[in-house]
């Protein structure tokens, strides 16, 4: 298998657009989640969100952003923020051995949304003409190829909460395989619309407000912990053969080393220790290092009772006796859970701890659960000097778990 | 500011080019539509917000809408009428 680098990152994330912002906002331990004005949507219960600051007209002109949900414009930001910190990125070509890998659980919710308001509550016929092409769940990859010119595989995953993380692990196969020479891998998800955030609000595993803070809500392996907040934003890698990377003389953030990818098969939301497990192992497998190697994980960690203690016993069941000093953090704590972008999100997070050597905080984690019992990094970011390999996981509903596995560039 | 005195043509200039991105200069009577980059998904999205500023409703198949003047005259011939229709419609509601 061939080396994969990853030479380009982009973000627009509920703690700030840009990379560089975004990974300060971790380190800093800034909250993003918010509480939602009253007069917005009375009728949720749930009221914490993690909303991105993002104005669509500052980036596209009126026409273009007819064409657009919000989730293909978040891509769209994300995706030229990552080609530009790619550097000289199509200068030798290779426009036809460059795809495009997308995740997405929701697509264009607003439009969906918008849509069956106007026709169902307002018994318009006016349903806007671009709806279908601005809904579809691959449209945020197809924009990305236009505006782009990226003529290889273009396809979009979705998985749920894993839909990105497997975006990126199966560019990552492409590259290694050899089939492809750059890919353009991520996910992107606007989900905070009225009929979506209703539809998660009854599945009854969102987080109660913090009543003191509401930025405090979400409170991953914590004795507290309520459940999850919802987010949105896109985060967008460029994966590249590492030949082709160091022979343009590329800046690279790190190396992408390993995936691992196992279902739970057996409940559509409850997730198992074993299947958590495998993903993590084959990982490792496929990176070819021992759990010993590993300095660092980012935690799926939603904050709901279900998946910390089970990641948890999980980490434990594979790490063996190294899991207790093995530094795990959420960062969804601070940026939310962003479904189908979640993966993506906190891949680009583990990259940038390896490549910075500082751990990113699990936030909000004042009172320990006995049941998890691992270092989570609480409250404070952790410098790390001799941080090397990664590994970012990211479950899901319907049982598709993934870890991917990173390596510092040394030096 | 008065919008009373804009013709019919100034309005739907103004919302083509502030809206749709088309060049004042080029929008005249004889200007065809698609020729304005306004391809027949966008004519249906100018309609929509033709209807909103005029405050009427077009027919659900509103003909042959070749060129700009032909969708002044369509607009123009709609306001009438409809202003006509309109207290009754006011009832009904």
């Amino acid at each position: 298998l061939r080396r994969v680098a990853v030479t380009g990152l982009g973000i627009v994330s509920p703690i700030g657009n840009g990379a560089r912002t975004f990974f300060n906002s971790l380190v800093q331990g800034h909250s993003g989640v918010t509480r939602m004005p009253d007069e917005l949507h009375p009728r949720l219960n749930c009221r914490v969100v993690a909303p991105v600051a993002f104005d669509g007209a500052a980036h596209f002109g009126p026409v273009r952003l007819r064409m657009l949900d919000r989730v293909s414009q978040f891509a769209l930001v994300a995706a030229a923020e990552a080609i530009a910190d790619a550097g000289a990125l199509f200068e030798t070509g290779d426009r036809e051995a460059t795809g495009v890998f997308i995740g997405t659980g929701m697509g264009g919710a607003q439009t969906t949304d918008d849509g069956y308001k106007s026709f169902y509550e307002e018994h318009s016929d006016r349903v806007k003409p671009y709806s279908v092409l601005l809904a579809m769940n691959n449209a945020a990859a197809g924009w990305i190829a236009i505006d782009h010119h990226l003529l290889g595989p273009n396809l979009t995953y979705s998985s749920a909460c894993s839909s990105s993380a497997v975006a990126i692990g199966e560019a990552w196969k492409r590259i290694a395989s050899a089939e492809l020479e750059v890919m353009i891998a991520g996910g992107t998800e606007a989900p905070l619309t009225f009929g979506t955030l209703k539809a998660w609000e009854a599945l009854k595993t969102m987080a109660t407000e913090d009543p003191e803070d509401a930025s405090a809500s979400c409170k991953p392996f914590a004795k507290d912990r309520s459940g999850l907040v919802l987010g949105e934003g896109a985060a967008i890698v460029v994966l590249e053969s590492w030949d082709r990377a160091a022979a343009r003389g590329a800046r690279i953030h790190a190396e992408l080393t390993g995936y691992g990818l196992s279902t739970d098969a057996e409940h559509i939301t409850r997730p198992t220790v074993e299947g958590q497990a495998r993903a993590m192992v084959r990982a490792l497998e496929s990176a070819q290092v021992s759990p010993a190697d590993v300095g660092y994980i980012n935690a799926h960690g939603t904050a709901t009772l279900a998946n910390d203690g089970v990641e948890t016993a999980a980490i434990k069941q594979v790490f063996g006796t190294d899991a207790r000093a093995l530094p795990v953090s959420s960062t969804k704590s601070m940026h939310g859970h962003l479904l189908g972008a979640a993966g993506a999100l906190e891949f680009a997070a583990t990259v940038l701890a390896i490549e910075n050597r500082v751990i990113p905080p699990t936030r909000h984690l004042v009172h320990p659960d006995p049941e998890c019992d691992l270092d989570y990094v609480a409250q404070s970011a952790r410098p790390v000097a001799t941080l090397t390999t990664a590994m970012s996981n990211s479950f899901a509903f319907g049982g598709t778990n993934v870890s991917l596995l990173c390596r510092a560039i040394p030096g | 500011l008065n919008l009373s005195a804009d013709g019919t043509f100034e309005r739907l200039q103004r919302i083509l080019s502030k809206e749709f991105e088309v060049a004042t200069d080029v929008i005249a009577p004889a200007a065809r539509l698609d020729s304005l980059g306004i391809d027949s998904l966008a004519v249906i999205e100018v309609i929509f917000r033709l209807e909103d500023e005029f405050k009427i409703s077009f027919p659900q198949d509103p003909g042959e809408l070749p060129t700009i003047g032909a969708l002044v005259s369509a607009i123009d011939q709609l306001v009438a009428q409809q202003r006509v229709q309109a207290p009754s419609k006011a009832e009904e509601l």
